[in-house]
């Protein structure tokens, strides 16, 4: 039986057998983080700031103690984009953000007057630098990029843009692109990182980070009780615990522990990646959504079709073939708006590392057999 | 009791830096224990290091190499 799971962008599946490990351990062991200093709750400790450590050095940052565990991207990035202030009201956005970007923008428009601008780019929303260099940079208080498109799969130049913006902040949402290539926080001057331990990572849900340069710039999204300081009715001016207030999801670190312990490497080649890119191109009834450089294409992308609706495709594939796949606008009506493919959507297909060549020739093969039928 | 044999407590501001100087200081092959705060300190957090007062000329560069800020307090016996 082959791995016909191919949704990986909404969560990933298999998860590597280190994370029901470290899952079960915790549920064995209990104990919770930082609040006392018995066994137990050391064990937890030295298990959730080791997670840490363990993230910090995936994104390239030296800063451990400035990372921040979060429930999810989403949540990183609602931190980050309602912890900033905006002197200026305006921010620059690309053109393929989610709506854990987009709809936190919004809400700063709507409440603060907060004005976005998308950054100049190209057909398939890779950003146009030499464009992106005339604009008036010194006009925006922040620019939010996703790192890999959700819908395409397009990989931003994120090191070039920022010495672009220069003093502009960066903030990067890192939920598709982390565990699957790589990123280097310090070396590209990344002043925010955002995500996610239950998609590249393949950690449990309910997991995530936010990585901040400088902390001091942001206010916190959640007050309470933090271990530290508890003679004081505010928040810590220290970090990590300035942004972690209340008790953290100790079995989801457990989880994300196991997951970044586990160095799963890709059972399937960028060539066999990208003869699959090429063969589903040669077939007359669909067109693919994907970076227009294979230099530049994360390990997923979409797929429309002539013969079907998104969703009559992505059915046809689960209930003919059992391959799984997510159809429509995947919470990024801009990225679709951008692509030409707003209001239907796509069916996206997003690979996990354990997929294998033949799981790879299974799916074209299915594809293949539904062009057969073209209308 | 002799010099080499009185214990300290290492302070930190925050668990992560308790977690963080528990790493150097195994990575430095000394003997330590991690305990309650005793509540006569102010309390950042809930733990800290004992060791003996010997090591600590030993474990302050590394400390300061890595920006582990700490309060040392010598524990009567």
């Amino acid at each position: 039986m082959g791995n016909f799971y191919f949704d990986n962008s909404a969560t990933s599946y298999p998860k590597p057998p280190e994370v029901a490990e470290y899952i079960n351990e915790y549920l064995k062991g209990g104990g919770t983080y930082g609040r006392s200093a018995y066994d137990r709750v050391v064990a937890v400790s030295r298990v959730v700031e080791n997670t840490r450590l363990l993230l910090a050095n995936l994104i390239g940052t030296k800063h451990s103690d400035h990372i921040f565990f979060t429930s999810n991207s989403t949540h990183a990035l609602n931190l980050a984009i309602k912890g900033l202030s905006y002197p200026k009201k305006r921010i620059l956005i690309s053109p393929l953000e989610h709506n854990a970007v987009t709809r936190p923008v919004l809400y700063l428009q709507q409440t603060f007057g907060v004005e976005y601008d998308i950054l100049p780019h190209q057909s398939d929303g890779f950003i146009d630098l030499d464009a992106t260099g005339k604009l008036d940079l010194k006009l925006y208080d922040l620019c939010i990029v996703n790192h890999v498109s959700n819908v395409n799969g397009v990989i931003q130049p994120l090191a070039e843009l920022k010495a672009l913006l220069r003093s502009v902040p960066l903030l990067v949402d890192a939920s598709q692109s982390a565990g699957y290539i790589p990123i280097e926080a310090d070396s590209w001057n990344i002043d925010m990182l955002a995500l996610t331990g239950h998609k590249g990572l393949m950690g449990p849900t309910g997991t995530g980070c936010l990585f901040a340069r400088n902390p001091e710039l942001i206010s916190p999204l959640i007050h309470g009780g933090t271990g530290s300081r508890s003679d004081s009715f505010l928040m810590p001016d220290f970090f990590p615990d300035r942004f972690e207030a209340g008790t953290p999801n100790v079995l989801g670190i457990y989880g994300l522990f196991g997951a970044l312990s586990a160095k799963v490497l890709p059972h399937f080649d960028t060539h066999t990646f990208k003869d699959l890119l090429e063969q589903i191109e040669q077939l007359k009834s669909f067109k693919l959504k994907r970076s227009a450089s294979f230099n530049r294409q994360a390990f997923l992308f979409s797929v429309i079709s002539d013969n079907y609706t998104p969703s009559e495709l992505s059915n046809q594939l689960f209930k003919r073939f059992g391959i799984e796949t997510r159809s429509g606008l995947h919470c990024a009506p801009l990225a679709h708006k951008s692509l030409g493919t707003f209001p239907k959507g796509t069916v996206r297909i997003s690979l996990s590392k354990y997929h294998n060549p033949n799981d790879l020739n299974y799916l074209y093969t299915a594809l293949k057999e539904l062009d057969y039928e073209r209308k | 009791m002799s010099e080499s044999s009185d214990k300290c407590l290492l302070l930190f501001q925050s668990i992560h830096k308790v977690m963080q100087a528990e790493r150097i200081i195994v990575s430095l092959g000394i003997v330590y224990q991690i305990v309650p705060v005793p509540k006569e300190f102010s309390s950042e957090c809930g733990m800290c290091i004992e060791i003996d007062c010997s090591d600590i000329e030993v474990i302050v560069p590394e400390f300061q190499f890595n920006n582990i800020f700490y309060n040392k307090v010598k524990v009567d016996v």
